[in-house]
This record gives C-alpha cells, sequence and structure tokens, in this order.
C-alpha cells in the first residue's frame, strides 16, 4: 500500500510550503516516538499515538492505542472512519484524508496548529459561540406567541360566526380570553357570547343590546331627553353580584348637577338623605283630574281636596265609637289593610271598611242595602225595589213635612221628616190595570227620587262625600273621588319592614279631624332612623333604598 | 582617476534629490553620490505599504521633484521617474570614505577608489548614516541581512537575530510570533532601547517567546550541507563569555545600527555644538556649515520632515548659484510676524525678537526662524486674560512689547508682580506639567510670543543657555511663591546655591530616621509619602508638583518621621539648611505656613493609619505608575457587574473603536485599574509625535487629532500601553436597529473596518467634546467606574 | 467615592417612588367605587394609566442604557430610578387590578408584570452579592493572570509527564484536553453567557473524574517506584495536576458567577417585551370590549 504524506506550512502572506514523502507499508504509524512512519515532535502527541489504515478507496481508519485519544468531530474517541477531506487532531496536528494526485494509493496531509488552551494573545477574543439562546430571540417569541393567542385568534372571532363556535369550542384561545371577569349570575348564560352584548368594536355597549331582552323597562325620566347608558350604572363582568346598582353616585352624579343638564327640570339639587333631600311632595289629584305633585309643608299640614269627608280623630275616638250595641274602639288596621307582601297599602274600601257602620239600608222594610256605586246603579237597584214593592202590593206614599223651609234642607245635617200620606193596596193575583202601573210607576219613581235625595244627602252618601246640590229637584250629585293611587309615586315605602313603629308614629291621624289634611309623614319623621349615604349612627339609606330608576313615571289615580 | 563637477551632492534622500533635481534643470554640472543601491533608503525601509504623511501642511513645496501623502511604493516610484524625467547624475554604491579640501576645491574619496573634486558639497546623508556590517567571514551569504521588510514574510524558521538597539528588538519580537528566534546581544542588558522596547524584550524573554544570547560576539556562519530534510540550513558560532556557542538557523538579521554620522562630520571639519547625539549642527541662514562651501541640509541640519528636506534641497542650489531667495517659510513668517510693532520685514523682526527675547540669545538666525515657525505672536488688549489660574495649558510666553501682571493668590488683592518687555513667564507650567499656578492678564496693550512646549523642549535640548536662563527664572519664581514675602535679594542667593535632583520611579528621597538637613521643592513629577507601621509600609500621602517636603526635620532638627519616594520621573529643588535659614529670616510668614500644612499631613496621616487597607491601596496604585497621572480610570470590583457597558459606550461614542480595554489591568483589593488612558503629567506619547499631532485641552485632556500619520511612536512610548494603531471602526448600526434586528446580544465594539484605510493611533481623549464628560462614567449602570484625579485616591474607601 | 445604584444620591428615586405608591395607596382606600373596586372604574382607569406609563418609561432604560451620548443624568440614575419605580409599579398595578384575577389576558399581562419585577428583585441581590464574590473567587488575580499561569502549569504538568515511563503522558494527554476544553473554553470567551456554564458536560464531568484516576495511578506508581528521581517527579507531577485543579476550580467558580449575572436577564429581559405585547392587547381587548 503506498502512502503520500504531505507535511504543509501556511505562510502569512505568501501561500501555502510543503515536503511530501511516500511510504510503501500497509498501516502507517503517527506519534512522537522514533520507531514511527510520520514523526511529530510535540509534547501533546503520545510516544505511539495513532494508526491509519486503508479501508477503501473513499473512507480511511485511524485507530489509537493511547489514553490521550483523538479527536474526530470535537469528540475524543478511539476509533475514527474519515471520508474524503474530513480531519482529525492528534495532539495539535489536523491530519486530513484527501484525494491522492501522485500515483500513491491514498494521501494524508498533516498541518501543525497552535492550540492555545486560553486565548491569551488576544483577551479580546469576546465573540461566543453564535447560541440559539439570545435574550432577543427569546423575546421575539414569546411576545410572537402572545400576540397571535390573544389578539389575533380572537379578533378572528369578529369575520366568521362559525369559525367563532369552532374557536368558542377551544374555550382559552376564542375571546373569552378578553373576557375580563365573571358575569353576574343573570347574565350567566350569555358568557361565552361575547357579542349579545358587545355588538360593536371599540363601541360602548349600546343599550340597543340590553333592551333586546330588557324591552319593558322604563327610561328613567320618561320621555325627557336623558337618553342614559344602561352600562353606566349597571356595570357587568364583576362577579356574580346583582347589577342593580345600590352605590349613591350614579344618581348624585346628574341629580347633584341637574341644572346643568337638564335646566328645564323642576327637580331639587339632591345628593344626599340628610343633606339636601327636599321635602317630600305628594301626588294631589287636581280639579281637573290632572295629578299635580304639591310639597308637603314642613310646618303645616296640607290640605287637599280628594272629595270625601272623613273625620280621623273622631273614628279613632280613644272611648270608642258606638257600633250597633256596643262601643268599638276603631284601629288604623280596622281599614287600612297592607298589600299581600305587605310592600304597601290597599286601597279603603268602602264595603269592608265603612258599611259596618254606615249601612246603605233605605228602608225600614227591607233589610237590604245599597250598593256602593255609582249614582244610576243606586237609583236603579232603588227603582228596582219600590217598583216590585209597587207591583207586588200595596205601597204607602211619604209625603215631606210641610214645616221645613227649601233652604234648610239644604243643610246637609239632616234629613227632612217624612209622614205617611195613603195607602194603597191590592189583592195578590189580580194583574194591575193600566192605570195601576202607571201609578205603580209613578209611585215608585217618587220613593226612588224621594229615598235618593234622603240617603244621598243625608243619611248615607252626604255623610262621607262631597254633593254637588243640583238646583231645586235635581238630586245631588256626589263628586267624584280624588285619591291617588300612591301619594308618593316617586318613591317606594314598603310598610312590612316598618312593622316595629305604630302607624301613628308617621300618620298624624289621631289629631286630624279634617278629612283634607293629608297626613303623609314628612321628610324629618324618616330622617329620625334613616341617615345620608354616609350616615354612622342612622340607617345609611342611599337612593336606591326608595327611589326605582326605571319605572318612576308611573303616576296614577287610585281607581 | 577623478571627475570633476562643481557641486557634489552626498546622500540621495528627498534632500540630496531635490537638490540634484533643482542643479539639473539649471544646467549646473553636479554629481549625487547614493552609499546604497537604491534612493532614499531611509524610507524604502519603512514597512510594507506604509502610509507616509505630508507635514507640516502650512509649508509649500518647492522642489522640481513632486511629493504627496501616498504610500511608500508611491512616493519613491515619483522620485525616480522625475530623476530620470531630469537626467539628475545619480552615482549608486558609491559610498564616500573621506572629504578634504576648501571651498572651491574639495576632495571626495569614495571607497571604490574613485576621486571626486567639486568646488561645493552638500551634505544630505540623513541621520541613519550607514549600516555597520558584521565584518565576520560568510557575511555575505544571501540569508544574512542588515534589514527586514515584513516581519510576516517569514514562516516557521530559526532566525538569529544580531544587536541590541531599538530596531533589533522590534524585528525580533514580531518575527518571533511565527518563527523560532534567538536574539544575540553583545552586552548583558538591553540598555540603548527605548522604555516601551525594553519592557516588550524582558517580557518576551521570561515568557519564552524568544531566547536571548548575553555577551555574545558573533564569529563565523558556515552552511550546513543539505542532510535529511532538503532544507540548506546555516550555522552561526558565537563568542560568549562562557565559551563558543553555536546555533543552527535558516536566516540571520544584523540590525547593529548605523555609524553615527557625527564621527562622519567632524572628519569633515564641522563643529557640533555639544556631544549630545542629537545636537543639531550650526549653520548660517543658508545652511552653510563652519566649513565655507559645506553645506549640510535634511535631518542632519535638524529638519526631519520630508517635505522640509526638499525644500532645502532647492534653496541650497539656488543659494550655490548666488542668487539668495527668501526662504520658503518667508511669507509664512511675515504672516506671524506683522502684528511686531515697528517692524518692516522678517528680518527686522527677528533681530527685533533677538534684542527683546533673552531665551533665543544664543540662537542662530536659522534656529530662531525654526522657533518663530512654531511660536505665535500674540496681541493681547489690556486688561485681557493670558490665561486662567488651572488651566492645563503648558505654552511659554517671552514679553515683545507691553506689560503684563501675574496674580498669584485671589484676583481680588492684587498683590501680584507685573513683567515687562524682555521677561519670560508660563515656564512653571512647562516644567512642571501641572495646571497653571497663576493668573495672568495684560496690565497694558503687549504683544508675546507664545511658543508651544514641543517646541520648547527641542530648543531647551540643543541650546543650553535657554536651558539655564529658564531653570534659574523658574526657581527664583518657584521660591518666590513658596516664601512670598522674601525680598529678591535673599532669592537670587538662594537661587545660585540651590541644586536641581533628579530621581526615578520609586527612588527613594529620604528613609524614615535619616538626619533631616534638607527640604525639597518638587519642580515636575510626584512624590509619595509613606511609614513602616506595625511592621507594614503604610502610604499616606501623595505630594503633586508645586509642593515641598521633608519641612519638619528642617525646622524642629528631628530626624525625618517618613520615608518618600518618587511615585514617576521626578526633578526636586533641594533647600540645604542654611539656605533655608536665609528664607526663614527675611519672610517671617513662612514658619507659620510651614506648621499649618504640618498639621493638615498630620491629620491625614491619622486618618491613613487608621485604615490601612486604604494604605496597601495607595501603595498598589503608584506600583501601577499612576504617580504621575492626573485621571485615572479606576473600577470598584465589588461593584462592577463586568457588563462592559463602559467599553460599548466608549466604541459607541468613538466610530466604533473603544479605547478602553476593561479586563486587561492588574487589580487589588476590590480596586481594578483597567488600560485606559491616564492623562500624564507629562504625557510619554507628546514627546515625540512627528505631526505634534497629541495635544492637551485646557482642562487636562491628552487627545490625538486627525493630523496622526500611524507612525506608533506614541504607541511604543506609553508605558501604560493604552495607544494602540487601528483602522477607523464601521459605523454601529443605529440604535434602533440594534434593538429590534441585531439578534446577538451585545453589538460587535470593534467593529472590523475597510481594509485599505490607512492606521491610525486611537486612546481615550476622555470624550473632550462631548457634553456631560466621560462616557464610560456616565455609562457605567452600577456606579463602579469613577474617573479621579491621583489627589483623590485617598477618599477611595474599600 | 463609590456609591451602589441603591443609596444614588441618598436613595433620592426611592423618596419619589414612595410618594407615587403612597398618593395611589390613599386614592384607593378614599376612593368609593361604584360596584366593587375594578380596573373600569375612574381610579382604575387612572392607576391603569399610570401603570402603563411606568411600564413603558421603565423599558425605555434599555434604549437610555445604550444611547451613549445621552446627558440626561447618568445610567446609575437611571438604574436607580428603575428598581425602586418598579417596586412603585408592583402595587399601582395590583391595586389598579382591583384584586380581581381570571384566566384572560389581563391576569397575564398582571402574571408577567410580576414576573418581570421578581427577576428584577432577584438582578438587584445578584448585583449586590456577585461582583465581590467573583473578585474573592480570583482572589484579587485577574482572568487573565490566571489563565497564563494555568498555560504553564499544563506545560509543566505535560513535561513532567514525559519523564514518567508508562502511558501516564497519554493519561496526562486525554485529562489534559477535557479540562481545556470544559473550563478554559468556557473561560476564555469573556462574555459567557448560559451556555458556558452548561459548556461541555461531558468534559466537565469526565476531566475531574478522569484526573483522580490519573492521581491513583500516579499514588501507585509513587509508591512502587524505587528509583528517588522517580518519585520526585511523580510528587512534582502530583502538586502540579493540584494546583491545576485549583486554578480550573476558582476560573469555574468566576465563571459560574459571572453567569448568574447574565442569566436572570434572560428572564427579565424577554418577559419585559411579552408583558408589554400583553399590555397592548390588554388595553385593545378592554377598549374592544368596551
Amino acid at each position: 500500500m503506498r502512502w503520500h504524506i504531505r507535511r504543509i506550512t501556511r505562510r502569512h502572506k505568501l501561500g501555502i510550503s510543503h515536503e511530501d514523502i511516500e511510504l510503501d507499508v500497509d498501516r502507517i504509524r503517527f506519534g512522537r516516538g522514533t520507531d514511527v512512519d510520520v514523526h511529530l515532535p510535540d509534547l501533546t502527541v503520545a510516544l505511539h499515538h495513532a494508526e491509519f489504515s486503508y479501508l477503501n478507496s473513499s473512507t480511511v481508519a485511524c485507530i489509537t492505542q493511547s489514553r490521550a485519544g483523538i479527536w474526530h468531530r470535537g469528540v475524543n474517541v478511539g476509533y475514527a472512519e474519515l471520508a474524503l477531506n474530513e480531519y482529525v487532531y492528534i495532539g495539535r496536528y489536523k491530519v486530513t484524508f484527501i484525494k491522492s494526485e501522485s500515483l500513491a494509493d491514498v494521501a494524508l496531509e498533516i498541518e501543525s496548529t497552535h492550540i492555545q488552551y486560553a486565548s491569551i494573545q488576544d483577551p479580546q477574543a469576546k465573540r461566543s459561540v453564535q447560541s440559539k439562546f439570545t435574550k432577543r430571540r427569546l423575546a421575539f417569541w414569546a411576545s410572537a406567541a402572545i400576540i397571535v393567542m390573544f389578539l389575533i385568534l380572537p379578533a378572528t372571532t369578529w369575520i366568521d360566526p362559525h369559525w367563532r363556535n369552532i374557536l368558542r369550542r377551544l374555550d382559552l384561545v376564542s375571546d373569552a380570553a378578553w373576557n375580563s371577569g365573571p358575569l353576574s349570575s343573570a347574565h350567566h348564560i350569555l358568557a361565552s357570547r361575547c357579542e349579545s352584548c358587545h355588538t360593536k368594536l371599540f363601541r360602548r355597549t349600546q343599550n340597543s343590546s340590553c333592551t333586546h331582552c330588557h324591552d319593558d323597562t322604563f327610561s328613567h325620566a320618561s320621555g325627557r331627553d336623558t337618553e342614559e347608558r344602561c352600562g353606566s350604572c349597571h356595570r357587568e363582568h364583576n362577579g356574580a353580584i346583582s347589577l342593580v346598582e345600590t352605590d349613591a353616585s350614579d344618581c348624585t352624579r346628574c341629580h347633584l348637577q341637574i341644572q346643568q343638564s337638564k335646566p328645564k327640570s323642576s327637580l331639587a339639587v339632591v345628593g344626599d338623605f340628610d343633606i339636601n333631600h327636599p321635602q317630600f311632595s305628594v301626588a294631589l289629584p287636581g280639579a281637573d283630574g290632572r295629578i299635580i305633585r304639591t310639597r308637603l309643608a314642613s310646618d303645616a299640614v296640607l290640605s287637599e281636596h280628594s272629595g270625601l269627608i272623613f273625620n280621623h280623630q273622631a273614628h279613632l275616638d280613644p272611648n270608642g265609637l258606638k257600633v250597633g250595641a256596643g262601643i268599638e274602639q276603631l284601629e288604623c288596621s280596622d281599614c287600612h289593610r297592607p298589600v299581600v307582601n305587605g310592600t304597601s297599602m290597599q286601597a279603603v274600601r268602602m264595603e269592608e271598611a265603612c258599611q259596618r257602620c254606615h249601612r246603605l239600608d233605605f228602608d225600614a222594610a227591607t233589610t237590604q242595602e245599597l250598593p256602593h256605586a255609582d249614582g244610576e246603579v243606586v237609583l236603579r237597584s232603588l227603582r228596582e225595589f219600590y217598583a216590585i214593592q209597587a207591583l207586588s202590593g200595596g205601597y204607602t206614599s211619604y209625603v215631606r213635612s210641610p214645616s221645613l223651609s227649601t233652604d234648610e234642607v239644604s243643610t246637609i245635617s239632616s234629613p227632612a221628616p217624612m209622614v205617611p200620606d195613603f195607602i194603597k193596596r191590592r189583592r195578590p193575583g189580580v194583574s194591575l190595570s193600566e192605570p195601576d202601573r202607571i201609578a205603580a210607576h209613578r209611585w215608585a219613581n217618587d220613593m226612588t227620587k224621594y229615598v235618593a235625595e234622603e240617603i244621598i244627602r243625608y243619611r248615607a252618601c252626604g255623610k262621607c262625600h262631597e254633593l254637588t246640590l243640583g238646583n231645586n229637584h235635581e238630586l245631588p250629585q256626589v263628586k267624584a273621588v280624588r285619591i291617588p293611587a300612591d301619594w308618593m309615586p316617586a318613591a317606594e315605602f314598603n310598610h312590612a319592614k316598618h312593622e316595629t313603629m305604630a302607624c301613628g308614629d308617621c300618620h298624624m291621624a289621631q289629631s286630624s279631624n279634617d278629612s283634607r289634611d293629608v297626613l303623609l309623614p314628612r321628610i324629618e319623621m324618616c330622617r329620625e332612623c334613616h341617615g345620608g349615604n354616609v350616615a354612622t349612627t342612622r340607617i345609611q339609606s342611599v337612593c336606591s333604598d326608595c327611589h326605582r330608576y326605571h319605572s318612576v313615571d308611573q303616576i296614577a289615580v287610585q281607581k | 582617476m577623478s571627475e570633476h563637477y562643481k557641486i557634489a551632492i552626498i546622500g540621495a534622500g528627498p534632500g540630496g534629490l531635490s537638490a540634484g533635481a533643482r542643479a539639473a534643470a539649471l544646467g549646473v554640472s553636479h554629481i549625487v553620490l547614493e552609499a546604497s543601491p537604491t534612493i532614499a533608503k531611509t524610507i524604502s525601509q519603512y514597512q510594507k505599504g506604509k502610509h507616509v504623511m505630508c507635514e507640516p501642511g502650512i509649508i509649500p513645496l518647492r522642489s522640481e521633484l513632486d511629493f504627496s501623502a501616498g504610500t511608500r511604493e508611491s512616493i519613491l516610484d515619483v522620485w525616480a521617474s522625475g530623476a530620470d524625467a531630469l537626467s539628475v547624475n545619480l552615482r549608486y554604491n558609491a559610498e564616500v570614505q573621506k572629504i578634504s579640501g576648501c571651498r572651491k576645491d574639495f576632495k571626495i574619496e569614495l571607497r571604490d577608489g574613485v576621486n571626486v573634486n567639486t568646488e561645493y558639497i552638500v551634505l544630505a546623508i540623513g541621520v541613519q548614516g550607514n549600516l555597520r556590517r558584521l565584518g565576520i567571514s560568510g557575511e555575505d551569504y544571501p540569508v544574512v541581512q542588515y534589514q527586514l521588510d515584513d516581519p510576516d514574510e517569514y514562516f516557521d524558521e530559526n532566525i538569529v537575530v544580531i544587536g541590541a538597539g531599538d530596531a533589533a528588538i522590534e524585528n525580533a519580537i514580531a518575527l518571533a510570533t511565527h518563527n523560532d528566534v534567538v536574539i544575540v546581544n553583545r552586552r548583558d542588558e538591553f540598555a540603548r532601547a527605548k522604555q516601551g522596547n525594553l519592557t516588550d524584550i524582558t517580557k518576551a524573554i521570561e515568557t519564552k517567546l524568544l531566547d536571548c544570547a548575553f555577551g555574545a560576539v558573533p564569529k563565523s556562519i558556515t552552511e550546513i550541507p543539505a542532510s535529511d530534510n532538503d532544507k540548506i540550513s546555516y550555522r552561526i558560532s558565537l563568542e560568549t563569555s562562557s565559551g563558543a556557542a553555536e546555533f543552527d538557523c535558516d536566516r540571520v538579521i544584523a540590525r547593529l545600527g548605523a555609524t553615527p554620522p557625527r564621527a562622519f562630520l567632524t572628519d569633515a571639519g564641522v563643529e557640533l555644538p555639544s556631544d549630545d547625539p542629537a545636537a543639531v549642527p550650526a549653520l548660517s541662514i543658508e545652511y552653510e556649515s563652519n566649513v565655507p562651501g559645506l553645506y549640510i541640509i535634511g535631518a542632519l541640519a535638524g529638519y526631519p520632515l520630508i517635505k522640509q528636506c526638499m525644500n532645502q534641497g532647492y534653496e541650497v542650489v539656488e543659494y550655490i548659484e548666488g542668487r539668495h531667495i527668501d526662504p520658503v517659510d518667508q511669507e509664512i513668517l511675515w504672516e506671524k510676524l506683522r502684528h511686531i510693532p515697528g517692524v518692516a520685514n522678517v528680518d527686522e523682526a527677528i533681530t527685533r525678537i533677538q534684542a527683546s527675547a533673552p531665551i533665543v540669545a544664543g540662537l542662530t538666525r536659522l534656529q530662531i526662524r525654526e522657533f518663530l515657525l512654531d511660536s505665535d505672536i500674540v496681541k493681547i488688549p489690556a486688561q485681557d486674560i493670558v490665561f486662567e489660574k488651572g488651566d492645563y495649558t503648558n505654552s511659554f510666553y517671552s514679553i515683545l512689547d507691553g506689560e503684563v501682571k501675574v496674580e498669584v493668590g485671589e484676583p481680588t488683592n492684587d498683590q501680584g508682580i507685573t513683567l515687562k518687555e524682555g521677561d519670560i513667564f508660563g515656564e512653571i507650567s512647562l516644567i512642571s506639567g501641572r495646571r497653571r499656578s497663576a493668573r495672568v492678564t495684560a496690565a497694558s496693550d503687549c504683544v508675546l510670543v507664545e511658543t508651544p512646549k514641543r517646541a520648547m523642549t527641542r530648543l531647551v535640548n540643543s541650546d543650553a543657555s535657554a536651558r539655564k536662563a529658564i531653570d534659574e527664572i523658574f526657581l527664583s519664581r518657584v521660591i518666590a511663591q513658596f516664601a512670598p514675602q522674601a525680598d529678591p535679594a535673599i532669592i537670587d542667593r538662594v537661587v545660585r546655591q540651590t541644586t536641581v535632583e533628579h530621581f526615578a520611579v520609586n527612588e527613594v528621597l529620604f528613609a524614615e530616621g535619616d538626619s533631616g538637613d534638607c527640604l525639597f521643592l518638587i519642580r515636575s513629577g510626584s512624590l509619595v509619602v509613606s511609614r513602616h507601621v506595625n511592621g507594614k509600609d503604610i502610604t499616606f500621602a501623595y505630594v503633586p508638583a508645586g509642593h515641598f517636603v521633608g519641612e519638619m526635620a528642617l525646622l524642629s532638627g528631628a530626624p525625618r518621621s517618613s520615608t518618600v519616594r518618587a511615585a514617576s520621573v521626578t526633578e526636586v529643588i533641594k533647600l540645604t539648611r542654611d539656605v533655608f535659614s536665609l528664607l526663614l529670616e527675611s519672610d517671617s510668614m513662612l514658619r507659620e505656613r510651614i506648621r499649618k500644612t504640618y498639621e493638615q499631613r498630620a491629620v491625614e496621616q491619622l486618618q491613613m493609619v487608621a485604615d490601612s487597607g486604604l494604605g496597601d491601596r495607595f501603595t498598589f496604585l503608584v506600583n501601577e505608575g499612576v504617580g504621575e497621572a492626573t485621571d485615572v480610570l479606576l473600577i470598584d470590583e465589588a461593584l462592577c457587574i463586568r457588563c462592559d457597558q463602559c467599553e460599548k459606550a466608549c466604541a459607541g461614542t468613538h466610530e466604533g473603536q473603544t479605547r478602553l480595554n476593561r479586563t486587561a489591568g492588574p487589580s487589588f483589593d476590590y480596586l481594578h485599574l483597567p488600560t485606559s488612558c491616564r492623562h500624564c503629567e507629562h504625557p510619554h506619547c507628546m514627546k515625540d509625535c512627528p505631526p505634534d499631532a497629541i495635544s492637551r485641552a485646557p482642562n487636562g485632556e491628552v487627545f490625538i487629532s486627525d493630523s496622526c500619520i500611524g507612525c506608533g511612536n506614541c504607541e511604543q512610548n506609553c508605558p501604560y500601553g493604552v495607544i494602540h494603531l487601528t483602522k477607523p471602526g464601521a459605523v454601529t448600526p443605529s440604535l434602533w436597529k440594534q434593538l429590534l434586528f441585531d439578534t446577538n446580544d451585545s453589538a460587535e465594539p470593534n467593529s472590523p473596518s475597510p481594509d485599505d484605510a490607512p492606521k491610525k493611533a486611537v486612546k481615550c481623549d476622555m470624550c473632550v467634546n462631548l457634553a456631560g464628560g466621560p462616557a464610560c462614567v456616565r455609562a457605567c449602570p452600577t456606579g463602579a467606574a469613577i474617573r479621579m484625579s491621583p489627589e483623590e485616591f485617598l477618599k477611595v474607601t474599600a | 467615592m463609590y456609591h451602589s445604584f441603591i443609596v444614588y444620591k441618598k436613595f433620592y428615586y426611592l423618596k419619589w417612588a414612595v410618594l407615587l405608591t403612597a398618593i395611589c395607596v390613599g386614592l384607593y382606600l378614599w376612593h368609593e367605587p361604584p360596584s366593587v373596586p375594578n380596573g373600569g372604574s375612574a381610579l382604575g382607569y387612572l392607576l391603569g394609566s399610570i401603570g402603563a406609563a411606568l411600564i413603558g418609561w421603565l423599558s425605555w432604560f434599555g434604549v437610555r442604557k445604550r444611547s451613549y451620548h445621552s446627558t440626561t443624568g447618568n445610567v446609575q440614575g437611571w438604574l436607580s430610578a428603575h428598581v425602586y419605580f418598579g417596586c412603585a409599579l408592583f402595587v399601582i398595578a395590583t391595586l389598579h387590578t382591583g384584586f380581581q384575577f381570571g384566566w384572560n389576558i389581563h391576569t397575564l399581562a398582571y402574571v408577567l408584570m410580576v414576573v418581570v419585577i421578581v427577576s428584577g428583585f432577584v438582578g438587584v441581590v445578584l448585583y449586590r452579592l456577585c461582583p465581590r464574590m467573583m473578585s474573592e473567587a480570583l482572589q484579587q488575580a485577574s482572568r487573565r493572570e490566571i489563565l497564563e499561569e494555568l498555560n504553564e502549569t499544563t506545560a509543566n504538568i505535560l513535561r513532567l509527564a514525559d519523564e514518567v515511563e508508562g502511558d501516564v503522558h497519554d493519561r496526562v494527554l486525554r485529562e489534559n484536553q477535557d479540562a481545556t476544553v470544559g473550563i478554559l473554553a468556557a473561560a476564555s470567551r469573556e462574555d459567557s453567557g448560559a451556555q458556558a456554564y452548561t459548556g461541555n458536560k461531558h468534559s466537565r464531568k469526565t476531566g475531574i473524574r478522569n484526573s483522580d484516576d490519573l492521581s491513583d495511578h500516579l499514588y501507585r506508581e509513587l509508591s512502587g517506584t524505587q528509583s528517588p528521581e522517580a518519585a520526585n517527579t511523580i510528587r512534582a507531577l502530583l502538586s502540579q495536576l493540584a494546583h491545576k485543579r485549583e486554578l480550573t476550580g476558582r476560573i469555574g467558580r468566576e465563571a459560574a458567577l459571572k453567569n448568574l449575572l447574565t442569566i436572570w436577564l434572560f428572564i427579565h429581559v424577554p418577559m419585559s417585551i411579552a408583558l408589554i405585547a400583553a399590555l397592548i392587547i390588554h388595553v385593545v381587548a378592554v377598549f374592544a370590549y368596551w
């Protein structure tokens, strides 16, 4: 086997100079000793360091017995196979397997390199291996991942709904990642469908999104131009808390500067129950039936024209009222009864409250009572009664005693005495003749008119109702009763919550002997227990404790 | 046989060639005799491709041959073609042995026996002189050479370098990287070499980079017949003190220096003012030496720069032809001297200056022209300030007209002294290298000659009388500052009796316990005061130039209380006891003032003794040669996070080339001294910078201007290795591009640069033209790097 | 003369940071949020914009550190402010969240911020401790001097090993190569980043183990040999080996500490860039689903 060994020394600028020797051995030995084929005179080389042997035209094997080993591809090994132009390090000599130009079978090139254990000559040699682990690369990949995961993907949900559903199933990747907090319990079903409220990007949630479901909520001040955004008071994404705001700041935000935002408004500037809440105002029906908001007077009692005559003081007489046989001590709850859930009071109904004593019987002959209804209904029932009486037998006609003059009659205080005039009798079973029928009819009418006059004016209606006396022979009309269904429509007073208190504590019924007195409590009474937004000694009460935002314009008259 | 010419020009350097060209152009019979086979031998020995500059820029070129900055090769080609075009009568290998005869009848004997007689001789042989040959058998082998063109040419050879001078050392070290080198030195140490080379060679020998044979003289070189490997190698046998020695080598380089031209000159009858090797022969205005008819031009006449030699070559031929043309610097000088009142032309101005400026009294008119060329004539209106106290300027002033007021103390109390025409000032900073010690304002409109430090040092070296005059004035001024109340008569007597002593680094002035018989006033350099306390030498004071030491022993008569050593090359004025007592009598305040300084030093000493660590640190810094610095970059290793921001900032603010090497440099007790310029009081780099590119800004920064020709002298001279020659770095990418696209973390501080740009010297300039002070200090995130002056070292707590 | 960035100008920036934090905490306690405290309330927006501004300004430190011409204060001042306002940011951002956390981008931004701030704390601690320990590790010599000494020792070891017969020289060569590649290669690279410490695990480990067998082998040789010179050479070789291991130990420790100084930045800087990305998305998301 002919080996061609080329020893090269690389000149700085003048190229490479080399010396070549030819050897004819099977295995060529390298080392520092004297009995080797290729002598490498350096202490980094062992005496018998390595042997090269020829495998085939394209590979050469290098084997070493020395523990120093040879360096092949940066690793210290005992055996290495070199392809063409590959090299191995023996000590500081680099041996490369090269193509042989001369007629030798295989050629090796030896070059001595200057291994410096540490680059002392040039401590500036700072270039570190170009590691893939640099801060910038890390930063780039981290931010790219975040942008893709949390900006691009959620944004694509706005492109195509079908794609949105796919993403939604993957949960974290969709725009759910933008969800800044759990929804309130009421809206929880909408949790994963952001588009239900957030209809347009970069636009605050519009009221139209809310009214899509909440279509029946009234706007705050009916029709007036306070188009307030639902979201400004009802703040979502704050966890399973009720969205109804109890925070005073939402109301005071406008009501403290009511003049600036709504100059035309008549509302007072209100911020705190203690500080600047005005006196209560009640909804009194005006003459024409329209409701007029009138403020309670803080010192005197307000008077109203409800068309009723009722003397609380008399009824609540401590030593009782004569009812039928016995004496009965009346209480407020005898007439005023709370609604089923006790939040407000039922309207007082004549039948239950008054009829026990103010009976509407009209004729000694019968225990039947008149219905507490319209004038026509009353007259019709009287006329029916008398007509029946007339048609079914005799009747006695009465006539007013002449002793009374007409102007006395107008005093309401006492009914005119009645004296019997004549009695007409008839045999049962005999059909009436025409004149009998007309007389009976006329009698019935007269009796009706008479009894009606008496009942309306003196005995029953006049007691409680104000009458409009017709001219000479017309029946007196009962004025329309005007009692507001809700005295303070803007607020909701929950009687149930005040069970611990007596009615008299707030309503000065005992001392009111005139039905025109409005017996509603003034604000000073409430302030005894209720303080302002930040009260400490009294109950902290905010606007939402009494007022409702959405239903304030339901002012109606009590039916 | 002999030839006859009118003018014989010896030496075909730039001066000789230019003279020959002029003579050829005028058709005068002439001959140019060149010892070596090529023209301009010195320049041809420059490093290959070296960039030769055309300095000084202000002087115009008036020669038949062209010359502009360029590479060595291009300049030599221009001259060769120019000489051929003018058919200059050039004869190579014509080494001149002897010159004899007189004006109009000179005889020149050449080495090859030819005699040339001529009417006039122009010596333009430069300072290299003829290379001394080995003079041993076998010196003619091709491998024996006397100069090295490119050290990288030889690879993996055994080379013997003979010689102990700078050239031999530089060649040996340059070759040692890729070859096995042995240096042969006749004596036992390298005495003649420059400081920089000396340290390099000793370090190289220690680290076995190359071997050295001391006390060895080459005997013979024999050729060894080709043995097994076919390389012919030679054997050189040496005679050493311990017997014969032989070295096998492939090449022998002999750098034995050249026969000094001085001997050649004195043979020809030319007188030299002093035996200092750098002394320049006294020449007339027309370059005629004391031997009539023999003219000397070029480096030998003290004009090393190429353009000056060529101008002189042109002018000398004109003078010989009888045409007394104005020297080339006539207009430039006139431009300067115009301001002197009452002078019509340059000559009148020179005579006026010679009369009123004592220091130039000893100079020839030629030297004065040279001196004035470097100086400036400055007109200063009344009440204007010449220089402020504390400035770092060091130029020297001589008054031509008007008066000047010098105030040492506070500007308010005007107890300053006034100087009038003929006086000089500014010499204290010139000699001590310290800041200006006084404020100088113009009492009336005055005209001054301002001379930079380089010109002054050259003047002082070449003229002993000028040196003496300046020293005396300096002494009297310093002593006056030392004892202001003493009357001048006493001071003059004291000046005559004082002596100036020189001390090398770490040399002891006086040790603890010696008897105190004199007081030392520091003229230049700095001292370190230390004491032996419980077994350890603690340094506790650093005394810069302008102060004094050793006063207490004199006053109290007690033995010396501490040891004083020189922190840098120092010159002190020694005042003996009786001289000192003279001063004491005439200045009552002196004793009081000395006692006060003594107290202050005692306090300082106590503090230092308390914290012994500080003392050790101080000694470490002084041993690192910081004694002569004015502003040193110190890094507190307890804070330094090794982030190299300081280097990046330096590179960032200086065209991508950092001037600071944080990692290099010694450290001691958490204090690290990186390799960065210390802006010394007497900058070694400024000593011989041919284009005078290194200058000092008013507040102390030493910086290199653009006119640097990359000769490397400063790199050689600087003992601290803070100057290096590099090509200007490529522009670092903009900040945002770096942040966003530069994938590797740290921008490369020393980015590579285009190949063809000439190398320039680069050093720290303390960010002289940057707002905000040194960038490295500003950019250090943890405040570890601080630049401070030696006085502040004492505050560097652990 | 030398003050660390922590006591820079007598805690100047600490005072400002404490003031800002106090103001924000005061505001938080005084403010009555309409519902529960959350990022969306008026104070939430205020604290959010202060936090965002702080994050922007703190990351600007990277730019200021690299703009070497700038003269706005010095980098030490900026670092001191960076540290203290980083702490302030933690408090302000936590108040901004109103302690509402969940699996969303908003909390991711907060978590990233906390990671950055905590790694910043780690950095401050390391900057205070590591430099001093590094100098102690090198025992006042500079890295270059130790490398030079290491080279000399290795050369001596080779020379001595050659004089000992047997395969000691080969073993030394092997051990010598390993140790060289591992520690020294790392140490010679000045800015040895994270990968240096990991180095070539194979070699660092085998390097040490290998030299132990070598020592055992030498001891056996020592006991077995008769000739005094051989004993002396072996003893010299052993002392050189011990010295070499001590030197590589010192360099190894110094390289490890230097790595510590840069490893924490591999978390701090990338995470702060990621934080900026997350912050931008947080703002976009909040105003997209307003």
